[in-house]
């Protein structure tokens, strides 16, 4: 374990309180940007105080944080749109997908001089609402003052940091930032993820961005999004550039700026760089489960399971309630082959979230591996009942069928899987069911097709097991003679 | 060289400019004229045609303005006997050579003129008297055309500032005050806007609130409560949570037994 990991794994500190935001809603078209440069902010502030005392190596405010990002993303799976403010009920689903204890929501709208923005944490305290009445200039400064109650709400007292309201920023650079957030938000923060926007898309929001930082030059994050954009549109001197104003601006080892930091590193394929500097911020952060979360999964990328086990572990000590580390942490102890370990870790994970699918299909992939053909079976069908449409379930399905000999099953199965994925946000390893597909193909001697369904599964992504089991695959022999997808070679 | 301003003229001078005594109407002009200095009886003692300028001139005459004169022809313009004259004045398109007589002589008005001297015409063909009185008629027009025209401008000029100047007056007026109805009005509509946005919010907070209370009957009737609606205006969700409120408070309730 590498001194700095060793560092991270100390400094951990049990419960915590884990908060995630949610962008406000507004019924108001055209004003959607405000609510995801709002959580923005909101989201900065709130990682500003996951930091920990260098004395005590001690988190100051036991808090972590579910960027906004997150906590979308876990609202859409969970079936809720984010259009709206979220009920009680829709706050708990939202809680219980990502393992949080209290969710932001609120509502908003912007008038001539001032934004009213009514809110409320969901799932502590007695969720009484809060109501302010924002000038539009002072957004910054007002977030300043909702960070606090949300502390205090959560349950959090103490002490603690105090950090400066950022400076005043005009309106219409907020504005821009929140634009370019907009166009942004269709794209993983993944460096492995394909990049899904256009040129012309990157470009709106690099503009966008660019404004922002004109009206405002001490927009510390505006910078750093600027950074993140060039990196993504291949410009990685720009990129250097930006990220060197956004450190002027005063970004200087926050989260936001290691994640861009992280990013560019990685995109420029320098994956230690990527790994010391996310880790290096992370030591003073450790609430920023974004990166925990990027740093544990790039240890396993780097095939380090062993330490990739630890930060998972870690992770999972700061966020009990979060049903996908033990499904990465089976994954971990699999890939050190202490597979009863795994299968322990989900089976454990299993007792605690009955309902989570993902939990279901990682026992189903464990039986897989180790060749518990019926238990797997029946795990799957446990998670399709759930989500009857899920692609990994039914790509996972597909396999096991193909596994056991079930071709005409598996060739049912695959097709369906492969049809539903969304490619939408480019997330890596989402190539998957097309393997299956192409496999399936394979077995069915349309070595055409099959080459055609690998090159989609690669152009999505895939995983290295996914991959070696490919490679072990005799019936796919034909079909990876194939230039087109030399690279699985 | 010898100026008028050695001759005594001044009665003849004087008898020149009353104006009873002239019987055409003399234009102030300047024109070139040739002209040659004779004896009373014709005969000449000057040998060169010499060049002046008309100071006005008639039909009936000019008045022409000498710079310089030799000696030997001044000492006869200075003298009082009778001479004559033949001019050469050069009219637009034509020149006419006309005879005449020296009525009168005198000093120049100014240094740079050394003699004037009146010149009555004795011999002036019809042809020659209309091209004159064409010319002065012409000559006299201009000044008037000129006048008319400047003065018509200026008038012009007065009415159009007068015009601007009420205009723009008028303009700035009314530019003045359709912005400050404009300012009002788009007062008035952000009130409104604001007043609707404040509505708008509170409409689909209530309705959040109204679908949570919903929820925890359908909780309690073990009924699964529905997702909300994408894309739904704050009104409609209001309106949908208070259906799903009502149908669930208003549900037909089984018959109690009444206590006899």
């Amino acid at each position: 374990m590498s001194p700095l990991l060793a560092l991270l794994v100390v400094a951990a500190p049990l419960p915590t309180t884990v908060v995630a935001v949610m962008p406000p809603a507004t019924d108001q078209a055209g004003n959607a940007w405000f609510g995801l440069a709002f959580a923005d902010e909101l989201e900065a502030r709130l990682l500003a105080h996951t930091v920990n005392d260098p004395a005590t190596n001690k988190d100051i405010y036991p808090v972590s944080v579910f960027g906004w990002r997150q906590t979308v993303a876990a609202a859409r799976e969970a079936g809720i749109t984010p259009d709206h403010p979220l009920t009680f009920n829709e706050g708990r689903d939202v809680a219980r997908a990502l393992g949080a204890v209290a969710v932001f929501s609120g509502t908003y709208v912007i008038k001539t001089t001032s934004i009213r923005l009514i809110w409320r944490l969901l799932g502590v305290g007695d969720g009484l609402s809060h109501e302010l009445e924002i000038p539009l200039d002072e957004v910054g400064v007002y977030v300043g003052r909702i960070y606090p109650i949300i502390i205090r709400e959560a349950g959090l007292h103490g002490l603690g940091v105090t950090v400066d309201d950022p400076p005043e920023r005009p309106f219409a650079a907020l504005r821009a930032y929140g634009e370019a957030l907009g166009i942004l938000r269709q794209q993983s923060l993944d460096p492995r993820a394909r990049i899904v926007l256009s040129d012309a898309q990157l470009d709106a929001a690099h503009v966008l961005l660019s404004e922002a930082t004109r009206l405002s030059p001490g927009f510390g994050r505006a910078w750093v999004w600027r950074a993140i954009t060039s990196s993504m549109r291949g410009v990685s001197k720009r990129s250097a550039d930006e990220l060197q104003s956004a450190r002027e601006a005063g970004e200087a080892d926050t989260p936001a700026e290691a994640l861009a930091v992280y990013y560019a590193f990685q995109r420029g394929g320098q994956p230690e760089k990527a790994i010391l500097y996310l880790g290096s911020t992370l030591n003073h952060h450790l609430g920023f489960l974004l990166g925990l979360g990027y740093l544990a999964q790039a240890y396993m990328h780097a095939n380090k399971p062993g330490a990739a086990l630890q930060l998972f572990t870690l992770y999972q000590q700061r966020v009990p309630g979060n049903a996908w580390v033990p499904t990465m942490k089976a994954e971990c102890l699999a890939r050190l082959d202490r597979h009863d370990e795994a299968l322990s870790e989900l089976v454990e994970a299993q007792r605690r979230f009955p309902d989570s699918m993902l939990v279901l299909s990682g026992i189903a992939v464990r039986f897989l591996e180790m060749g518990r053909i019926e238990d797997a079976r029946r795990s799957l069908t446990a998670a399709l009942a759930r989500s009857p449409n899920s692609p990994q379930l039914l790509a996972r399905l597909a396999h096991l069928e193909l596994e056991s000999g079930h071709l005409a099953k598996a060739a049912a199965l695959a097709p369906r899987a492969a049809a539903g994925v969304d490619t939408s946000r480019g997330e890596p390893e989402a190539g998957y069911p097309y393997l299956i597909l192409g496999r399936v193909l394979a077995h069915q001697g349309r070595t055409a097709d099959a080459v055609e369904a690998f090159e989609t599964a690669l152009h999505l992504g895939l995983g290295t097991s996914e991959l070696r089991r490919l490679r072990e695959d005799p019936f796919v022999a034909e079909a990876l003679k194939d230039p087109r997808l030399a690279s699985i070679k | 060289m010898i100026t008028g301003a050695d001759c005594d003229s001044d009665r003849v001078m004087a008898m020149a400019e009353r104006p009873d005594l002239r019987r055409h109407i003399r234009i102030p002009s300047i024109l070139p004229v040739d002209f040659q200095l004779r004896g009373g009886g014709g005969e000449r003692f000057d040998p060169e045609i010499r060049t002046a300028f008309t100071r006005d001139l008639s039909e009936g005459g000019l008045r022409l303005e000498i710079t310089t004169l030799p000696e030997v022809v001044a000492a006869r313009l200075r003298g009082k006997e009778p001479l004559t004259i033949e001019v050469d004045i050069a009219l637009p398109g034509r020149t006419l050579r006309i005879p005449g007589r020296v009525a009168w002589r005198g000093p120049g008005a100014d240094t740079r003129a050394g003699w004037v001297v009146g010149v009555q015409f004795t011999d002036v063909s019809a042809a020659d008297a209309a091209a004159i009185t064409e010319y002065a008629r012409q000559a006299a027009r201009r000044p008037v055309i000129v006048k008319t025209v400047l003065a018509a401008m200026a008038v012009l000029l007065v009415l159009g500032g007068l015009v601007y100047w009420w205009n723009t007056g008028i303009l700035t007026h009314r530019i003045e005050t359709t912005r400050q109805a404009l300012v009002k009005s788009e007062q008035e509509v952000a009130q409104v806007s604001d007043s609707l946005g404040d509505r708008q919010l509170e409409i689909g907070w209530l309705a959040t609130q109204v679908r949570e209370l919903a929820d925890v009957l359908d909780e309690r009737e073990g009924r699964v409560p529905p997702p909300a609606e994408p894309g739904k205006s704050p009104a409609q969700e209001l309106a949908r949570a208070i259906q799903r409120l009502r149908a669930s408070i208003l549900k037909p309730q089984a018959a109690t037994k009444e206590h006899p």
